[in-house]
């Protein structure tokens, strides 16, 4: 009786085609496991990588755009309190003066004597600009006078009364000294102020 | 015709190895079918992963290009000098909205009978505009709105020592704080006291007895904006 081993040999030609099959598939499998699967974690983690990179990147540009965008409504909104409130001198000056006797002449009181001491606030490209006088008159017509100051379209603000008896012997009377200022934007536009203040903080660095 | 001799040709198990070749061919099959899935997933998986890949780089360098510009166009806004600006702005605004007539109706309610005021003086209002250069104690940048918290001097005269003391006494009330007598002078008759207040004047707090609403938190951003200027 022949070997049961020899049957194999007889039948090469059934397994050892299926054999091949199998290991050819078994190779194939292993080349991508160990060849390709690699580069596709590789790819996806460079993905990753980027995706890391990107996030702040992002978020870095929304946080600037915001900070520009606040920035430009600020300068936008400084110009137009320069230009609407404040303006220049040469164009509010008189008003502003004239302003402060009228209000004071409605509220009874008549200022004869006036100063206006000025003093430059060259930072922010302005000039304070102040009304001091004394008038005398009556509490009620203080009161007054600081109704229609507080009433007023324009940039004055009232910053200190000195109250004393009258002098002569006339009632309720006081004598009131006002201290009144508004400001005046400099004649040059401020961002060029701003723009020549940055030069030459840069040529004293 | 011959005869078939059956013994000549002695029985052989075939079964084995047709069973093995054919489970073989069956993993064999498998194994195709799942490397021509991992294969065809690699081909359009990879080609897709690398053109993702190249995207975002590319978004990448465009992002940290764009930031860079942004970054020296703010450089270039000098954005200290401006909010330093606008606070100095948000200041003078809150003086010109400053109620003095408020004030006086609030001062008034504190003075005795016998108590005259002769000078009133905001001294966050007076005082050198120093500009970029002005330094400021830590209430003034705690508030930064001259209005909500103003340091008040006060010169007043009273006819008697006992008015004097109530009238410092009222100002420790709703509107006014920590009032410091500074000084007094008596007059060679004896019958009047000049002295000088200095207190801290909260225009902001709610009139006492009223209940107000919570208002909702202000998150300070870095750049601030001009507040508009209001006229009653």
């Amino acid at each position: 009786m022949k070997d049961q081993s020899e049957i194999w040999r007889l039948r090469l030609w059934v397994w050892v085609p299926a054999l091949l099959f199998f290991l050819a598939n078994a190779v194939a499998f292993s080349v991508y496991r160990f060849g390709y699967a690699d580069q596709v974690q590789s790819l996806e983690a460079g993905l990753g990588e980027a995706q890391k990179q990107l996030q702040p990147q992002l978020l870095k540009r929304k946080e600037l755009e915001r900070r520009l965008q606040r920035a430009g409504a600020a300068e936008v909104a400084v110009k137009q309190l320069y230009d609407e409130q404040f303006s220049t001198r040469s164009q509010r000056m008189t008003r502003a003066t004239s302003e402060v006797k009228s209000l004071a002449r409605k509220a009874g009181l008549n200022p004869r004597m006036l100063s206006y001491p000025e003093e430059a606030i060259e930072d922010y490209g302005l000039v304070k600009r102040s009304f001091n006088f004394s008038v005398e008159g009556t509490y009620l017509e203080l009161r007054q006078f600081i109704n229609l100051m507080e009433h007023s379209d324009s940039f004055l603000t009232l910053e200190a009364i000195t109250l004393s008896e009258a002098s002569q012997d006339t009632g309720p009377e006081l004598r009131m000294s006002l201290k009144i200022s508004t400001l005046f934007a400099e004649e040059t536009d401020p961002e060029e102020v701003g723009a020549a203040r940055r030069l030459a903080q840069r040529g004293e660095s | 015709m011959g005869h078939l001799n059956l013994s000549r040709r002695p029985f052989l198990n075939t079964r084995p190895v047709t069973r093995v070749a054919l489970l073989l061919w069956a993993l064999g099959g498998l194994l195709l079918l799942g490397n021509v899935t991992l294969f065809w997933n690699y081909l359009s998986g990879s080609t897709e992963k690398r053109e993702e890949l190249a995207r975002m780089e590319e978004q990448v360098e465009r992002e940290q290009e764009a930031v860079g510009r942004l970054e020296a166009r703010l450089a270039g806004l000098d954005l200290e000098q401006q909010n330093e600006q606008v606070e100095f702005l948000n200041r003078k605004i809150a003086e010109r909205t400053f109620s003095w007539s408020l004030l006086f109706d609030r001062l008034t309610a504190t003075m005795p009978d016998n108590v005259r005021l002769i000078q009133l003086q905001p001294a966050a209002i007076s005082g050198k505009e120093g500009g970029r250069s002005r330094s400021r104690n830590a209430a003034e940048r705690a508030a930064p709105l001259a209005s909500e918290r103003v340091q008040l001097i006060i010169a007043a005269e009273a006819k008697n020592e006992e008015e004097m003391y109530q009238f410092v006494d009222n100002l420790f009330g709703d509107y006014f704080k920590d009032p410091d007598l500074l000084g007094e002078t008596q007059s060679d008759e004896g019958d009047r006291f000049t002295f000088n207040v200095h207190v801290t004047y909260l225009p902001g707090n709610p009139t006492p007895d009223v209940i107000e609403e919570e208002e909702p938190v202000v998150v300070e951003e870095e750049t601030a904006t001009p507040a508009e200027p209001e006229t009653e």
